[in-house]
């Protein structure tokens, strides 16, 4: 293990000043929990007068952190990208500003083209283009009630800081 | 060019869609539209970064080719990576990151290794890009392998002659 003082040699450098982002309106702090989980919402990163935003996976919570729509697909995957959307504005930012996204779902086979369906309807609305770059991927997630979790990244110009 | 501003004095990055009609259909063509883009062109200041999405083996019409032939699947998702990222002028010796998903760990990853090796090797990539293999069940049935990939190069652009 290091040690305070080799801890404070690693940080001669400067940091890039990164910051977590929140909206607790949609969704709760993922360290908020009785079983803590230590990672933030997303964090983000102002860089040669850009900004990068790292959202985390996201899925279909509330604003206390527990599971809503269980059992029901589309309804999962509207909360989820309702609440990307939420954590976008608070850095003023939208969907427009997407540049990849990373979807998972727990069954493909069942519920891809709903998924599809979903996604398409919502960008459609909200007036995304270009559409972000994308892979879709099956895994096993984190809450067996949880059916879809998105991470995405986001990319925009600060024009106070340029 | 008109300047979209966002709420919060923010203004879109410079970005657009990559594509590559001649070599792989776009997702969102189709029956069925997955509203995704094949990759997504982001020009900083001095550095262009491209994000290529999850990429497989299908062809122009979106028809999934070497349906249970790992080694024709492996070679036509190199091809059709190698394609995008020609359209943005640029080469595998660009490519810094990559996630390899396969469907079948076991089974296929020596083959796996053994094309990417002899396809990294023609082409001389040192650097090699990092990487992780893992693997995932894709979103097609008879996929067997997908892979995603991060590029950057330098551009002339904003780079304010400080040399």
């Amino acid at each position: 293990m290091l040690d305070a003082k080799d801890l404070a040699a690693l940080s001669a450098h400067l940091p890039i000043g990164a910051r977590a982002i929140t909206h607790l309106g949609v969704l709760n702090e993922a360290y908020h929990y009785a079983k803590p989980s230590s990672f933030s919402r997303g964090l983000r990163i102002d860089l040669c007068g850009h900004a990068i935003v790292f959202i985390s996976g996201t899925a279909s919570i509330d604003e206390h952190g527990v599971s809503i729509h269980l059992g029901d697909f589309r309804q999962q995957a509207r909360r989820t990208l309702v609440n990307i959307s939420a954590l976008l504005e608070s850095e003023g930012a939208s969907w427009r500003d997407v540049v990849k996204t990373t979807c998972y779902l727990r069954d493909m086979t069942r519920d891809y083209d709903v998924f599809n369906e979903e996604r398409t309807a919502a960008f459609k609305e909200w007036g995304v283009d270009p559409l972000p770059a994308s892979t879709d991927l099956q895994i096993t997630l984190c809450r067996p009630d949880l059916l879809i979790e998105i991470e995405a990244i986001a990319v925009f110009k600060q024009l106070s800081a340029s | 060019m008109s300047v979209n501003i966002e709420p919060g004095g923010n203004a879109p990055v410079n970005k657009r869609a990559m594509t590559h009609p001649q070599l792989l259909s776009e997702a969102y063509d189709g029956a069925k539209p997955c509203s995704y883009s094949r990759g997504m062109r982001i020009d900083l200041p001095g550095v262009t970064v491209l994000l290529i999405s999850g990429t497989y083996s299908c062809d122009e019409n979106g028809n999934i080719l070497y349906p249970g032939d790992f080694r024709g699947q492996m070679r036509r998702t190199l091809d059709n990576i190698t394609g995008l990222l020609a359209s943005e002028g640029c080469t595998w010796h660009d490519v810094v990151r990559t996630s390899c998903y396969l469907r079948d760990m076991d089974r296929d990853y020596e083959a796996f290794n053994e094309i990417r090796t002899a396809f990294f090797n023609e082409l001389k990539l040192d650097p090699l890009p990092a990487s992780t293999g893992v693997q995932a069940a894709l979103f097609r049935p008879e996929l067997l392998i997908v892979i995603e990939a991060i590029v950057m190069f330098r551009n002339q652009e904003n780079t304010g002659g400080k040399e």
